[in-house]
């Protein structure tokens, strides 16, 4: 209990930090937030009211206090550069990134455990070679090893932008499989919105997964030649008995924290595969924020994508407390 | 453990079956075009920029969404192909013999978008909420006076030029609603807006013109960047855009058609006349030697660029100074005596200022560092977003030299004005008491041939100070697919989607 407020407790200082740096990020930033919006021939008198009218005429330490309070209230203002308010685009925008991190995680588990799994399998005679001397299995095992290595190498080397571009490329344009751009909203049909998803999830998935695997694969490998799987054998159990019932539960939770990390990056949107597949969610609208000094957005989804970030921590934090008596304890 | 493992193996396999089964259902081809058996006729039209405002009579907007409301909202007057105005929601005029009072007879019958009838007075309406937002020309307005179908606007000083300006939007009277429910007369409605994804324009069905619009839908799609841009084009979720020629030339020809327009703005290497060395007329007329705008036109634009040697569009024919297109013709050793008696043989460092989201003004730039090397100047290019360079290079006028288009309106008066000496758009900082004099009384000369002549001469002035090095009105090109027709070249930039036929 103490440990669950002491979390609590530590997420809130995070998230004022943030709130300092990103309102004095953007209010360090070269750029009139009144002369973007009002053009190049707008009069001093223009730039004055609107300045006014959105209280930038207010010292900077009453501007962020404005801001945090209504930011707790819920209160976040209106944008300068939609002329509505920050609510209701963000109402908008944030499910669709939402959806789009969900596939990305469906993928990255589906990718990043399911090939682990599969390698040890098909390698599984290696680490009870001890017990069997089937050379010719150990020579495929060895070759599987290195397939998914270097794929892995592969996958966690090719920049995020890079791999939306290839995706585009290769599934879009050249197989096919879905039209680049073609983005659908929700409300039209969501087999369309979900299928469009599915290969921008896929390229943010493509370094996540591979980090993903190749940890729980270190992890169950070490796990399978270690003493308890000895005994596990000796017991007459399986390779895939020993693999399932006793090496992978340990191996995961070895990967938990790395997994919290892949969780809170995926969550906090991808703005670079957001722009790149044309998707409207909180990427987008933070860089278009961020071009037009279009300060209370922008200011409002570093918000969100901090709050993000620390929840999924968090959780994370009580999950694995939850499923590794050790920390239960310290 | 073991029914949680396999599960586990279950779960994972059935999400990755799903994932590739959905991946791989073969998705019926984009139908863009929307031409059904319904006989629907709709267009996606791509767009790299988002309008910033869809009210009419705010001075905030992009030219490219200028462009867009072109075709929702019209004044007493519209601009044709040929650059002349025709009579719009004016059914006639008269302009008296002083040039200072405009009398327009209103066109009857004429319905805005919300069914209502249009009367003088929501000119009226419109054109004093234009002048008090600050849009272009308007000041000079003393009085206007609405009766019934009648409508007298009176000006405070002659202005000749006064009519181009009239082709601002009109709204009904009293209608403060426009951000969010703009209304117009236009040929389309706005039927919806979503930020960041699209604007849809639907068919004003009881437009006062007959034939037009030809289409009943255009949806303005809004991509990222030019590569979502180019593979949205490829890929045919949009039927057509705005592109470059690099762009252009990525494009199937057996799919698509290419027009090229001129973008009505004059690309320049513009100099702060009042920093050190550029304050010395003999530098800046060394950098016009030494810069080869036909080299930069063919190697950076392929070719697809009109010469420019004032800041006057090509366009506009009649007033275009031709003596001045090629006054500095490329010579590097001039350039070099030049700055020698400048006082400068060894050349000096140069910081070119360019806003980094113009990738052709970026990569001008670049060819422009490398042509002022050959007379010893060291040119840096320093890339700043378009924030920054609004107000620090723009509105504060600090810097030494920026790349940049610059755009006006059908009246060439808006291509020149910023150059009198107390102008608050006067980004070059020039001061000439000569221009500023052939100035003030182009823009009262009431005879025609009078008018051009001293426009001609002040852009000679312009020439001669080298105010700034212009380069050229760089070509838009439009790519759209070949079963639609009848794309306008317009002299502005504006895109009529009211004449675009789908076959």
């Amino acid at each position: 209990m103490r440990q669950v407020l002491s979390r609590i407790v530590s997420s809130i200082i995070t998230l004022a930090l943030v709130s300092v740096l990103a309102f004095a990020a953007f209010n360090i930033i070269p750029g009139d937030p009144a002369l973007v919006a009002l053009g190049t021939e707008a009069s001093q008198e223009q730039l004055d009211e609107l300045r006014v009218k959105y209280g930038y005429d207010k010292p900077p330490f009453e501007r962020y206090f404005l801001w945090l309070s209504g930011l707790v209230k819920g209160q976040l203002g209106d944008s300068f550069r939609y002329h509505r308010s920050i609510s209701s685009l963000l109402e908008e925008c944030i499910p669709i990134t939402l959806w789009l991190s969900a596939i990305s995680l469906a993928l990255i588990l589906a990718m990043g455990i399911g090939a682990p799994i599969g390698a040890a399998i098909s390698s599984s005679l290696e680490f009870s070679a001890r017990s069997s001397p089937a050379r010719k299995k150990k020579h495929a095992g060895r070759l599987v090893e290195s397939l998914l290595m270097s794929t892995c190498a592969i996958g966690m080397s090719i920049p995020e932008f890079l791999a939306g571009i290839l995706c585009v490329w290769v599934f879009g344009l050249t197989l096919k499989w879905f039209t680049p751009g073609l983005f659908v909203p929700k409300s039209e049909s969501f087999s369309a919105f979900a299928s469009y998803l599915v290969f921008p999830a896929f390229s943010i998935a493509m370094p996540c997964s591979a980090m993903l695997c190749r940890g729980l694969y270190a992890s169950l490998k070490k796990e399978m030649s270690s003493p308890y799987i000895m005994a596990v054998y000796s017991k007459g159990a399986s390779a895939t008995r020993a693999l399932f019932s006793h090496a992978l539960k340990n191996a995961i939770v070895q990967n938990l924290a790395l997994f919290a990390s892949i969780v809170a990056f995926v969550l906090s949107g991808s703005i670079i595969t957001e722009k790149v597949f044309s998707i409207p969610g909180i990427g987008l609208f933070l860089v278009s924020a961020v071009s037009s000094r279009d300060l209370p957005l922008a200011q409002s989804i570093v918000m969100y994508i901090a709050f993000c970030v620390v929840l999924a921590n968090a959780l994370i934090d009580v999950a694995i407390a939850l499923i590794d008596p050790r920390l239960r304890r310290s | 453990m073991r029914k949680i493992a396999k599960a586990t193996i279950c779960l994972t396999l059935a999400l990755a079956i799903l994932a590739i089964a959905t991946a791989c259902t073969p998705k019926p081809p984009a139908n863009t075009n929307g031409n059904g058996d319904d006989g629907f006729k709709k267009l996606i039209w791509g767009s790299m920029t988002e309008p910033v405002t869809l009210d009419p009579l705010s001075a905030q907007n992009t030219a490219d969404g200028r462009s867009i409301l072109f075709n929702v909202f019209e004044g007493l007057v519209k601009p044709e192909p040929d650059g002349s105005l025709s009579n719009c929601l004016a059914q006639s005029y008269e302009i008296d013999e002083a040039a200072l009072v405009y009398t327009f007879r209103i066109r009857e019958g004429v319905l805005f978008h919300n069914g209502a009838t249009l009367t003088a007075e929501d000119v009226k309406y419109s054109i004093l909420q234009a002048q008090e937002q600050s849009l272009p020309g308007l000041s000079a307005i003393e009085g206007i006076d609405a009766n019934g179908m009648d409508l007298e606007v009176v000006l405070s000083a002659p202005d000749t030029f006064f009519l181009p300006y009239l082709t601002v939007g009109v709204v009904p009277d009293g209608y403060e609603d426009r951000e969010a429910n703009p209304v117009g007369t236009g040929p389309f409605y706005i039927a919806s807006y979503s930020p960041q994804q699209n604007l849809v324009l639907a068919k004003h069905e009881s437009y006062w013109k007959s034939g037009v619009p030809l289409l009943d839908e255009v949806v303005v799609k809004f991509a990222a960047d030019t590569g979502a841009l180019l593979s949205s084009l490829q890929a045919g979720v949009i039927d057509g855009s705005n592109v470059n020629y690099v762009q252009a030339g990525q494009l199937d020809e057996s799919q698509f058609n290419f027009t090229n327009a001129q973008s009505a703005s004059v690309q320049a290497l513009f100099l702060n006349n009042a920093v050190e060395p550029l304050d010395n007329i003999n530098v800046r007329k060394a950098i016009a030697y030494a810069v080869d705008k036909g080299q930069i036109v063919q190697t950076v634009f392929n070719g697809h660029g009109t010469l420019a040697g004032s800041p006057m569009i090509p366009g506009l024919k009649q007033y275009v100074n031709n003596d001045i297109a090629d006054a500095y013709p490329t010579d590097i050793q001039m350039a070099k005596s030049l700055l020698e008696k400048a006082g400068y043989p060894d050349g000096f460092e140069l910081k070119i200022t360019i806003a980094s989201n113009y990738t052709m003004h970026v990569d001008t730039g670049q060819m422009i560092v490398n042509q002022l090397e050959q007379i010893g100047i060291k040119g840096t290019i320093e890339l700043v977003d378009l924030a920054t360079w609004l107000s620090s290079t723009y509105r504060g006028r600090q810097y030494e030299a920026t790349i940049i288009s610059v755009d006006g309106s059908l009246s060439p008066s808006s291509f020149m004005s910023r150059y009198q000496s107390q102008s608050e758009s006067n980004f070059v900082n020039y001061s000439s008491e000569k221009y500023d004099e052939l100035f003030s009384r182009a823009i009262a000369a009431i005879d025609i041939d009078e008018r051009i002549e001293l426009f001609k001469q002040a852009q000679q002035t312009l020439s001669d100070d080298v105010a700034s090095v212009y380069l050229q009105d760089i070509d838009s090109i439009w790519a759209i697919k070949k079963e639609y027709s009848g794309i306008v070249d317009y002299p502005i930039y504006v895109f009529d989607f009211s004449k675009i036929v789908l076959d």
